[in-house]
């Protein structure tokens, strides 16, 4: 974040808007800290609902999708996009100077769900949200575990539900290494559940 | 915000419709009043 506020300031009177989006489903508190930090100037939206990701497809974190306000997709990073990156500083420069940005990286997305799966999946995140804003928790978790096991790579999915189910894994501070053991604890349980192979999570049908 | 199919709606290419979303510091956002802007959409989130 530090990275990207001087990059901002470098180029913001060049017909350029950064917009930082953090996917945070505990709301905007979580995403403060980093932002105040940095003394960013830049907008920072809070995407308490995976509205986004749910958009664009993406299942993981840090993206950068360059655009025109009014246009099409220029160039986009799924995953591991970063300011301390020179291939990805050196792409949105290019972009910023109006020349083509150059092609976008291989997004390492091990499935792409059919029509009806996204729709499914959506559905139950969206009713996810609504039974938690009515104080139903508990089955807005059952929506979301559901959710997961149609897209088990989805990480935006996968933390929201850790977010719910272990509030003090996440506040006051982010345990990682608790995270990497549950991950591999959850991935055994998918592999024997026949949701996930040995090697991933390679849809059962599609 | 309009539903899509799951690569499709973030592949270059792909043009959104807008993004709407309530703004850190307070207001709304949306995409369409950075009128013609060069714009990099960096997601992220603190866990």
């Amino acid at each position: 974040m530090p990275g990207w506020q001087q990059f901002y300031e470098t180029h913001k009177n060049d017909n350029f808007e950064l917009v930082s989006i953090a996917m945070e489903h505990t709301g905007a508190e979580a995403a403060r800290p980093y932002v105040d930090k940095a003394g960013a100037s830049f907008p920072t939206l809070i995407d308490e609902h995976s509205l986004t990701s749910m958009l664009l497809g993406f299942k993981v974190v840090p993206n950068g999708v360059l655009l025109d306000s009014e246009g099409p997709i220029r160039y986009a990073e799924y995953g591991g996009f970063s300011v301390s990156k020179a291939a990805d500083v050196a792409a949105l420069e290019r972009f910023i100077k109006g020349e083509i940005p150059g092609p976008s990286p291989e997004s390492d997305i091990p499935y792409e769900l059919g029509p009806a799966e996204q729709d499914l999946v959506e559905t139950k995140l969206r009713l996810g949200h609504l039974l938690d804003s009515l104080g139903r928790r508990d089955e807005a978790i059952q929506e979301w575990k559901a959710a997961l096991r149609l897209d088990p790579e989805n990480f935006i999915i996968r933390k929201q539900i850790w977010a719910a189910l272990y509030p003090e894994k996440f506040h006051p501070a982010i345990d990682f290494d608790w995270q990497k053991g549950q991950l591999e604890q959850e991935r055994q349980e998918e592999i024997a559940a026949g949701i996930c192979g040995p090697d991933g999570c390679p849809l059962p049908r599609k | 915000m309009a539903t899509s199919s799951v690569l499709t709606g973030g592949r270059v290419g792909a043009s959104l419709s807008d993004i709407r979303l309530p703004r850190l510091d307070g207001g709304e956002f949306s995409l369409r009043d950075l009128h013609g802007k060069r714009v990099l959409l960096f997601f992220w989130g603190s866990w």
